[in-house]
């Protein structure tokens, strides 16, 4: 059952492609808003569903997304890993930890939804985008669950940040950007190939060796000249510097990487804005 | 754009193309995702790729506000895909259609509840898929829990409700809003039949206000329901206009005149079904008093039918009845032992022997064919074709596939008399 408001409805072939970028985007932010309340239910109700029979509740929603952010601070503890300029590392590793979580879910979250909603959706007229926004609700919720920790073990290691993370969700917008534009982008195209989202898991699981979160990379040589060109690295070391050294480095990667966001993030948009209808007809 | 200032809907040269392979629409798909990455204006290419046809080819219709259109056609025609487009579920590849107001779609009445929540809060849920705020639905909520006839189950997860429990929530929220075009599915699938003829009754009660694209195998609602009726066959519109003029292209479509008889016969006869397991040693033919095997008969003389088989366990609820048509397919009656309140004591293992009596048989001359079904409960152990029966004629005239007793009276007049069908019969 669905339902479109009060105007004059044009449907065409090639209606959504012919639409100027500009519009195409505006058009998808206008679905996300009038579907707000519909987000905002259906966040409540992946919530709800989640815990429920269980005999903690809601409870496991908070114990759940710590659990791996637990492991990495009791690595920490027992000195697994080292202090990093003058980090505590508990706070380092969770902290990173903690963001990665947020790359990953940016670029994992469209691609389960679209998988999953992919029957559901050819039945309603329900926008994928707004299904999509309701996952990232839960992602918003999960790092708020997860910096909540952080804070707890900044409390506890008094290893106190640089007032300059006030910035810091200012300084990740790029990085929301450039990993929410991948993820949009890959969902399409695991559409047309299945294999798409397997590859996804599997490079994201080892990835998170690779970004600098857990150990510190090499400083010179190739893996070092490598790293520039590493999204993950690249917004990982800026988040790292402006939380707990006050100093945004705009480096010649961070502003070639942020740049390169932008255009992801359009060019991902516009897709999904001109395939959104397409893929419905593919169940 | 509109042709006419007065409708609400229009549609113009509609295509969809389709493929029965995944690999053939994703191959589709890749192909728009490639030329939507290079920024194409154009996607859509409507020329058929091998493995692809045409789902829906060349529809055009238009529909002002108070008019009723119904879609009718074989399993397969492109119904539900013509309604899909209209609802914006799917894009079309060919043509364009314009539609004026709020559209509210009722394709998969139950497509999007979320099962884990309550009926309650799926009101909401489905509120503000119509684009109504919380305050709103719950303004209309008692009026939509009440309609639903769901109680206190209202409160229960919706994975515990039975599908027509479901179906009724999901309709209910559906009518609390009043569309300018309305999209429906199938709606005597809703519910049992009480609720069904509420559904139809609030139906009509919208009709003035609003556009109606009605789809349903139910040719009855079709001409009792809408103004005018779309005939689709392989995805192309074959007939659009008269209601009455519609069903008969659609029945001409289920029997069409290249048929041999015996096809027509096999679509009217389907299905046949013998479950060897669990009955065998079957007879079953048409005979005369005496228990003689007959293929002719004449109108007005008493008529027998027997049957004896053998079944393999006890029936719990056995049943058995012989439908007929006349050859031309039209449904003329049925002989059910349900209609007697006689319970049969079937022996397992051991021959069981029917007989049918039909006195003074009420059939008009021609041929008439039939089935022997004989069901344990909802399970059906056999059903096979009679041999065709012929009743030959006995009176001059006759009208129909039937001739009832009747007695036709003066009640004034001078010449008071009377004249009575019965005083006919033969003996």
């Amino acid at each position: 059952m669905t339902s479109q408001t009060n105007h004059l409805r044009t449907i065409t072939p090639s209606g959504r492609s012919q639409e100027s970028v500009k519009n195409s985007i505006w058009h998808l932010f206008e679905e996300i808003w009038k579907s707000r309340k519909h987000i905002r239910i259906v966040f409540k109700e992946n919530f709800r569903a989640s815990s429920a029979g269980t005999g903690f509740g809601a409870l496991w929603n908070y114990i759940l997304p710590l659990v791996p952010l637990t492991i990495y601070w009791f690595l920490a503890r027992f000195r697994v890993f080292p202090s990093f300029e003058g980090v505590d590392g508990a706070v380092f590793i969770t902290y990173g930890v903690t963001l990665w979580f947020v790359f990953a879910g940016c670029i994992q979250i469209p691609i389960q939804v679209v998988q999953s909603r992919q029957k559901d959706s050819m039945k309603t007229a329900f926008p994928l985008i707004a299904a999509i926004m309701a996952g990232f609700a839960n992602l918003v919720f999960e790092t708020s669950v997860r910096l909540g920790l952080v804070s707890v073990i900044v409390l506890a290691t008094q290893s106190w940040p640089h007032w300059g993370v006030l910035f810091l969700p200012l300084a990740m917008l790029p990085a929301i950007f450039f990993f929410g534009g991948l993820g949009l982008l890959l969902s399409l195209m695991n559409v047309i190939y299945k294999d798409v989202s397997r590859v996804t898991t599997i490079v994201l699981q080892y990835g998170i060796f690779i970004s600098g979160v857990l150990f510190p990379l090499a400083q010179g040589g190739l893996l070092s000249f490598l790293n520039q060109f590493n999204p993950f690295y690249v917004f990982i070391e800026a988040s790292r510097y402006l939380a707990f050294q006050g100093e945004l480095m705009f480096t010649p990667s961070y502003i070639i990487m942020s740049i390169l966001s932008v255009v992801i993030f359009v060019k991902a948009l516009r897709m999904f804005y001109v395939m959104e209808y397409r893929i419905r007809g593919l169940v | 754009m509109f042709k006419s200032v007065d409708s609400i809907v229009e549609v113009n040269n509609l295509g969809k193309i389709q493929s029965r392979r995944p690999a053939v629409t994703r191959k589709r798909f890749a192909s728009d995702f490639t030329r939507a990455l290079l920024s194409l204006k154009s996607l859509a290419t409507d020329k058929l790729r091998p493995g692809e046809f045409w789902s829906l080819k060349d529809v055009s219709f238009s529909l002002k506000r108070g008019e009723a259109l119904g879609v009718i056609g074989l399993n397969g025609a492109g119904k539900t895909t013509l309604l899909r487009i209209l609802a914006g579920q799917i894009l079309p590849d060919a043509g364009e259609v314009y539609m004026q107001g709020s559209v509210v779609s009722m394709i998969d009445l139950t497509a999007g509840f979320q099962m884990s929540a309550s009926g309650k809060r799926n009101i909401f849920l489905r509120g503000a898929m119509l684009g109504r705020s919380p305050e709103e639905m719950q303004a209309t909520f008692d009026q939509i829990v009440d309609f639903a006839e769901l109680g206190d189950a209202i409160d229960a997860p919706v994975v515990t409700y039975s599908s027509g429990m479901q179906m009724r929530l999901a309709f209910s929220i559906m009518i609390s809003v009043c569309p300018d075009i309305l999209l429906i599915d199938e709606i005597l699938a809703v519910g049992d039949f009480q609720f069904r003829q509420k559904c139809l009754a609030h139906i009509r009660s919208m009709r003035e206000n609003s556009a109606f694209v009605f789809v349903s195998h139910s040719m009855g609602t079709i001409t009792d329901f809408c103004d005018k009726v779309i005939v689709l066959n392989k995805g192309q519109v074959v007939f659009l206009g008269d209601p009455k003029e519609a069903v008969e292209v659609y029945e001409s479509l289920k029997f069409p005149e290249s048929d041999t008889p015996e096809t027509k016969q096999a679509h009217i006869l389907k299905p046949q079904f013998f479950n060897e397991n669990a009955i065998e040693d079957i007879e079953h033919f048409w005979c005369d008093a005496d228990g003689n095997p007959i293929t002719k008969v004449i109108a007005g003389q008493d008529l027998y039918f027997k049957a004896s088989f053998c079944v393999k366990h006890k029936p719990r609820n056995f049943f058995m009845g012989v439908p007929l048509w006349t050859e031309e397919g039209v449904y003329v009656t049925g002989f059910s032992t349900q209609l007697q309140d006689d319970s049969f004591d079937i022996t397992p293992g051991s021959k069981n022997n029917f007989i049918l009596k039909i006195p003074s048989l009420p059939l008009n001359p021609g041929f008439y064919i039939g089935n022997l079904s004989i069901s344990d409960g909802p399970e059906i152990l056999y059903r096979q074709e009679l041999s065709a029966l012929e009743v030959l004629q006995h009176k001059p005239r006759f009208w129909g596939a039937i001739t009832l007793p009747h007695r036709w009276e003066l009640t004034g007049g001078a010449n008071s008399g009377s004249y009575s069908s019965s005083d006919q019969k033969t003996a």
